[in-house]
């Protein structure tokens, strides 16, 4: 703790010791004067003397105590001003360098980018477009894409670019790792991808339950609201011509009983109303079914069984709760 | 039934005759009094060493009680008197004497110096060189008395 701190107090109480001895001598003289009827009348009694200069040195020193907690509060404010504006300057290079960082390290990867799509379904082949674009390259190295898992196979890429594409059939019920193989002066190896085909196809038809959002989109019937529950099924694999979704029959039960029995043969178009449902990308074919909730009932009785037919003959049952 | 009568000479006679009509027995050692309103004594009988002397108020620096004694105190001597503290105080109220605590009343004139404490009482330093306090409750009743 500084010493100048004290300075003030010290000092008001030098100054009221100084006072109150001046105070006190001059109230004894005036009351022996008195003794002779010359005493002066109206002077304060010693004792309330020295309470109102103490009250008068309290609300002293609580000036002085609050105008140096106001220049400290600013000063406070103004170190914390300078803080946060360091503080935003450091983050802001720190993530300027890390994202220099990391534009260096990936320039510096091998495989820039890559993509692969299944492209279509035959039978039990699942028909892949793989592409690939590489860092650098040495000259004559050949590049392979190597298969790993219910398939080994190793296949050769040619191209006069860094960029590099091939088609690649699999089976729909395997497993595989794709790996790129360069083999020049030296042989480098490098995992691309690990690919569940049978999962992934499995995955591509989902159904989901949906209820009600309390949105202004939400339809009003005198002061009532009627609540909505909505069963999604979408189709990530829409655009392969013999995995499209010929019909969906769904069958919506309460506590066991059926409530619904529907089937829409044709992907649902999303009006204004159902906006705020939406859970799936424009580009995928959805077939929406949406029902009104019974006034009294619980989301998690409802179950939603959907029985889907594919073009190419496969019949799928998803079943969907809340 | 004992009462004490105080009165000048002139009436003394006469008041003493009404109260014993009255049923009224004239004592100094009555608790009820009789008292004229206009009178008010010089003098007190101080009673010293088994002697009785006649006190001026002029000589008196102050007097105090001790339980049912109450002792004058003058220059030079320390009286015995019959009257009660109170009834003292009555008595000299209007010759420059004052009250200063439960048990005591000085003579004003008899102050020598007063000394004001920090703790509101007041530090009176009589012609005798006794030592008295004016305590909290009576200083200002004290600070009128001397003009304040």
């Amino acid at each position: 703790m500084s010493i100048a701190i004290l300075v003030y107090p010290i000092i008001i109480f030098a100054v009221a010791l100084v006072v109150i001895a001046i105070y006190r001598s001059i109230y004894r003289n005036n009351m022996n004067r008195a003794l002779e009827g010359e005493g002066t009348s109206g002077m304060m009694d010693l004792g309330q003397f020295i309470k109102m200069l103490v009250f008068l040195a309290l609300i002293i020193m609580n000036v002085v105590a609050l105008s140096r907690l106001g220049t400290v509060q600013n000063q406070l404010s103004n170190l914390q001003s300078n803080y946060n504006s360091l503080n935003s300057q450091l983050t802001s290079r720190i993530s300027g360098l890390q994202n220099e960082m990391n534009d260096y390290f990936a320039s510096k990867e091998l495989v820039q980018s890559f993509d692969y799509e299944l492209t279509d379904i035959d039978g039990n082949d699942a028909l892949y477009n793989i592409s690939f674009t590489l860092n650098e390259i040495e000259p004559n190295a050949d590049v392979y894409l190597a298969i790993e898992g219910d398939l080994t196979d190793q296949i050769l890429i040619q191209s006069s670019t860094l960029t590099f594409e091939t088609d690649l059939v699999l089976q729909v019920d395997g497993s595989y790792t794709l790996n790129l193989l360069i083999e020049g002066d030296t042989i480098i190896q490098e995992e691309l991808l690990d690919l569940d085909v049978e999962e992934m196809l499995e995955q591509a038809v989902t159904a989901q339950l949906y209820p009600d959002f309390w949105d202004e989109e939400m339809v009003e019937e005198g002061e009532e609201y009627i609540e909505k529950l909505q069963v999604q099924v979408v189709n990530l694999l829409s655009y392969i011509d013999s995995k499209q979704i010929d019909t969906v029959r769904f069958e919506i039960s309460y506590e066991g009983v059926e409530m619904i029995d529907e089937t829409l043969y044709t992907p649902t178009t999303v009006t204004d109303d159902m906006e705020v449902y939406k859970m799936y990308d424009d580009d995928v074919e959805a077939f929406v079914l949406v029902f009104e909730q019974g006034e009294n009932d619980r989301w998690s009785e409802y179950e939603a069984k959907c029985t889907v037919t594919l073009t190419d003959g496969t019949i799928l049952t998803l079943y969907a709760y809340l | 039934m004992k009462i004490k009568l105080i009165c000048s000479k002139d009436n003394y006679d006469t008041y003493k005759n009404m109260l014993e009509k009255a049923g009224f027995t004239i004592s100094n050692d009555a608790t009820l009094t009789f008292k004229e309103d206009d009178y008010h004594p010089d003098t007190f009988i101080g009673e010293y060493q088994s002697s009785f002397e006649i006190i001026h108020y002029s000589k008196i620096i102050f007097i105090e009680s001790f339980g049912h004694d109450i002792v004058l105190h003058t220059p030079d001597k320390s009286f015995s008197i019959r009257e009660k503290l109170y009834e003292v105080e009555g008595i000299l109220h209007a010759k420059s004497f004052v009250r200063i605590n439960k048990s005591q009343i000085v003579n004003i004139r008899a102050i020598k110096e007063i000394k004001p404490t920090f703790n509101s009482r007041i530090i009176l330093l009589m012609k005798n060189e006794e030592s008295l306090t004016v305590t909290r409750n009576y200083a200002p009743a004290f600070k009128r008395s001397i003009g304040l």
